[in-house]
């Protein structure tokens, strides 16, 4: 070959310094690792989506079905699993957004009461909780202590706090709570903590960024509005991040904006998404996790003091193992290796993988995303995650739930979808997943473009089932038929001393030579509300040691706990109920 | 009348012969890699307008080694105010600003070349070379195919465009003009290595494994020190899971370039995940040393001087990271890092 104008070395630093990848959302452009070879391990889970004849009919309206001028109608929202009548059986809530262009008929918040029998009653109208707007995350605690679970509900607008008035209804109390913002922002995560630890359930709210549609360019009209060549809505890199706020809980029902004073509105310049809190530096004092979309995540640690301190960085949750930003939209946290610390698992946008942070102990993490398998993953823009163990094999195992956020790519690129597969990342056991989505069964390889989902035992058979948003669709509700099943427990604490939900509070279950940890939080996934009751796969083992760290700090032990029970525990009393699930009862 | 006709044609024969030696002995000059006598030379090819348009690119290919783009483009200046349309001095010029990053001044040279030489695969391909600068990979993608059309032979620009398709994530359309190139010059070690990306991004396994290999068969056949593919296909073998497969190739690419940063990168990071963390230390340490303006590097040397128990340093490094990170942001990756001295321990 004769020589070239450029040398090879300038060639190609000529072409890595060229970015292809300039657009609203970051994204590190990788390329999938290579699928091994399947583990040929049987899974034993089959997801059914059981959504229509459950009776959850109603399509989440949230923004233009075919085009989104607007990023506002792109985020989507949360849903929940929570049982807001304590009949012991989980409810749903499912979020709602609006339309930017006319009317959008049936838009609202909807709450659907479970009939035990597997299907579930609207009850949105009569419980109170009929409401439009744009809403995007939810987080459920009983920030009253009066025994029944309220809602916090964020809005690119008013955020709204509803008080369970423990007879099917509830009351908007935001004002009275003192939770009015001035001027329309867009909070996006939100969590109850009891940062203070003094029995009272406090409120993190982070927001998105700051969104006027007269203000935001229209789509194509920059780099950071078109994709892959393409005009689309704009954002969020270009526009305006804004500061978060954390409220403490008075314990009269009233809430003070602490957000200088505890150094939350210190932390700027990200897009904060879903707000995830556990113990993660293990000091007792609970810390809050914040996926950030395109910029740093945050993590605020407790100092113990009513002052939280970002340290995302220096403990190694900020960036990606590479140091780049990713695109954080969704958290799930859990015990991957059953190592007693607690793990964070991150999702991000397409053409980068979901990163798995493994907490090397006092919350100083490693990204392990490559090294555990999730590098084969990188088509889908993912949203939803959940660690739990749904084949109750004694490894927690993953679900992410997809969807683009552009619906006119599909148009010109038929490979970039609007609607996606979920995926079921199996916990292999040695450090490693892997990658199921036919193999899960149809209501996995179902495609959708979701976003928020959450896990419970809706029909309380013993394995964790799925509800998932979709956008402009009705959600799905992925009933686990689970072909074989292993041993489980379930563990419900009541707190006494500390908050009622126990929100903070931390579970450690011991079977055979493993030892999994679990706290009780109020927000993960993407925006939405796990079953608050800690669902434990134990396999073939027959008993299981736990131990509760309740949020105060106290510590109790249960030696020889029955499995395949529910066990309930309050605070300083001991285990009040054991109990076996029968299923459904029609 | 007849004699003095006869002597200006003999002039002219002669002052021919003289030019067309120059280009020979330019030609020559050029290929043994004495690029300062070419360069002599070949100028005085091109002025004699007896050149070809082969050996003008030489002559702008002499710049590209001896790199004295300054007085290259004053001489071009100078000689394009005699002959202002001479598409060769135009190309000349163009290259010249290319090389010394005024990319607007040299797509503007180049639009008075195009004028004159519309088929001129030159103009083309700089012009694309101007555009990738501009990060304008679709307009690079056109006037590349513009040069292939004029020049269709020419296997360099098939591997071109066969890069530009795989940095626009186009692997498809990357393969087809990697088979292009090859089609031309099948021992083309940087076609295969490109091969070998693109199948790793189509996850073809097979095909991506093989082409690595055949790449570095052909380097190790001609004796090239290039350690790229050994480098990226280590990486992809700890990718796939595979670290043993991995360790030798970095080792290889070390013996190539001991001082190549992604090459100690790499070793530092495959180590990491072998659980050797000092080794892997050593080696994150040195490829900053190498590259300290590099912030990947950077950040998984705090991440792991953290790991090792370091957390005084890690702090160190990790502000470190946010200052180059921040930097390489504002520049929009130009990356005018200044190395920091308090670090080099």
């Amino acid at each position: 070959m004769s020589m070239a104008l450029l040398s090879r070395r300038e060639w190609l630093a000529l072409l890595s310094t060229s970015s292809a990848f300039a657009q609203g959302m970051i994204s590190r452009g990788l390329k999938p690792t290579p699928r091994g070879k399947p583990s040929g391990i049987p899974f034993n889970c089959h997801f059914v989506d059981v959504a229509a004849e459950a009776g959850l009919k109603a399509p989440t309206i949230y923004g233009g079905v075919d085009h989104k001028d607007y990023i506002v109608e792109v985020v989507g929202c949360g849903v929940a699993f929570f049982d807001y009548d304590n009949d012991g059986w989980l409810d749903i809530l499912v979020l709602s957004g609006s339309r930017l262009d006319g009317e959008a008929p049936g838009a609202t918040n909807r709450l659907y009461r479970n009939d035990r029998d597997g299907t579930f009653t609207d009850v949105t109208q009569k419980s109170g909780l009929e409401h439009g707007g744009w809403a995007n995350s939810v987080t459920i605690g009983d920030y009253d202590n009066d025994g029944f679970e309220d809602i916090f509900i964020t809005y690119w607008g008013q955020n709204v706090l509803y008080h369970n008035n423990g007879d099917g209804t509830f009351s908007d109390v935001t004002g009275r709570a003192g939770l009015l913002q001035s001027g329309k922002q867009w909070n996006s995560g939100a969590t109850w903590i009891d940062y203070d630890r003094d029995g009272n359930l406090d409120l993190f709210v982070a927001t998105y960024l700051d969104f006027d549609p007269k203000q935001i360019p229209k789509p194509g009209a920059s780099a950071f509005c078109r994709y892959m060549d393409i005009p689309v809505n704009c954002g969020p890199r270009g526009l305006t991040p804004t500061r978060h706020k954390l409220y403490r809980n008075r314990g009269d029902g009233t809430f003070t904006d602490v957000s200088v004073e505890s150094g939350i509105a210190k932390a700027g310049g990200s897009f904060a998404m879903t707000a995830v809190t556990a113990d993660y530096n293990d000091d007792g004092w609970p810390d809050i996790f914040v996926a950030c979309d395109s910029t740093p995540n945050f993590l605020f640690i407790n100092q113990g003091n009513g002052t939280f301190r970002n340290e995302a960085l220096e403990r190694g949750v900020a960036l990606s193992e590479d140091g780049q930003e990713q695109a954080g939209m969704g958290a799930a946290i859990g015990d991957y290796n059953l190592d007693g610390r607690t793990d964070l698992f991150i999702t991000h946008f397409q053409s980068d993988t979901p990163a798995l942070y493994a907490n090397q102990g006092k919350g100083m993490f490693e990204e392990i995303s490559l090294r555990a398998g999730f590098g084969v993953e990188t088509r889908y823009v993912c949203w939803g995650t959940s660690m739990a163990d749904f084949d109750n094999d004694g490894w927690p195992d993953l679900i992410v739930a997809t969807g683009s956020i552009y619906p006119e790519l599909e148009r010109r690129f038929p490979n970039y979808p609007y609607k996606s597969p979920r995926l079921i990342f199996r916990n292999l056991g040695n450090g490693r997943f892997e990658e199921l989505v036919e193999e899960a069964g149809p209501g996995i390889a179902a495609a959708h473009s979701s976003r928020g989902c959450a896990v419970g035992d809706f029909d309380n058979d013993g394995d964790l089932d799925i509800l998932i948003m979709n956008m402009n669709e009705p959600p799905s509700l992925l009933r686990n038929d689970l072909k074989r099943p292993g041993n489980w427990l379930k563990v419900q604490l009541t707190g006494t001393k500390s908050n009622r939900s126990a929100i903070g509070s931390r579970v450690t279950v011991e079977y055979g030579d493993n030892r999994q940890v679990q706290e009780v939080n109020a927000q993960c996934s993407f925006y939405s509300v796990n079953d608050r009751r800690l669902h434990f796969g134990l396999g073939s083992h027959q008993t299981a040691g736990v131990t509760v760290r309740w949020t105060n700090g106290g510590v109790e032990h249960f030696d020889k706990v029955e499995v395949n029970h529910l066990v309930t525990i309050k605070e300083g009393v001991g285990i009040i109920r054991s109990a076996r699930l029968h299923g459904l009862v029609a | 009348m007849r004699i003095a006709i006869c002597t200006i044609l003999l002039t002219a024969a002669t002052a021919s012969a003289q030019q067309s030696v120059s280009c020979r002995t330019g030609t020559a000059q050029f290929q043994r890699g004495d690029f300062q006598a070419a360069q002599n030379s070949l100028w005085d090819c091109v002025l004699s307008g007896f050149g070809t348009s082969t050996d003008a690119y030489n002559l702008s290919l002499t710049y590209r080694e001896l790199k004295n783009y300054d007085s290259g483009l004053a001489r071009t200046n100078s000689a394009l105010q005699q002959l202002p349309d001479n598409i060769d001095l135009l190309f000349l010029g163009a290259f010249l600003r290319y090389r010394r990053a005024e990319n607007k001044d040299s797509m503007l040279v180049l639009s008075r070349a195009y004028k004159i030489g519309p088929k001129d695969w030159r103009i083309h391909q700089l012009f694309a070379l101007n555009y990738i600068s501009f990060n304008m990979l679709e307009a690079a993608k056109l006037s590349l195919r513009q040069a292939i059309a004029f020049n269709p032979k020419n296997a360099e620009l098939h591997y071109q465009l066969a890069r530009v398709y795989f940095t626009l994530g186009s692997y498809v359309d990357s393969i087809e003009a990697s088979k292009e190139a090859l089609a031309i010059f099948p021992e083309y070690p940087e076609v295969y290595h490109n091969l070998a990306l693109c199948y790793e991004g189509n996850g073809n396994v097979d095909l991506a494994v093989g082409n690595f290999e055949k790449a570095i068969a052909l380097n190790r056949k001609y004796k090239r020190k290039d350690e790229w593919p050994l480098i990226d296909y280590a990486n992809y073998q700890r990718m796939r899971g595979l670290p043993d497969a991995s360790l030798p190739l970095l080792e290889e690419a070390l013996a190539i370039n001991s001082r190549s940063p992604k090459a100690n990168f790499e070793l530092g990071v495959l180590l990491r995940d072998l659980k050797r963390n000092q080794e892997a230390k050593k080696y994150l340490e040195l490829a900053v040393s190498l590259d300290p303006c590099n912030a990947r590097a950077l950040f998984e040397l705090a991440i792991l001087t953290r790991l090792v128990g370091d957390a005084e340093r890690s702090v160190a490094l990790l502000h470190r990271f946010k200052e180059v990170d921040a930097q390489a942001k504002k520049e929009n990756g130009a990356g005018r890092c200044q190395p920091a001295e308090s670090l080099s321990r």
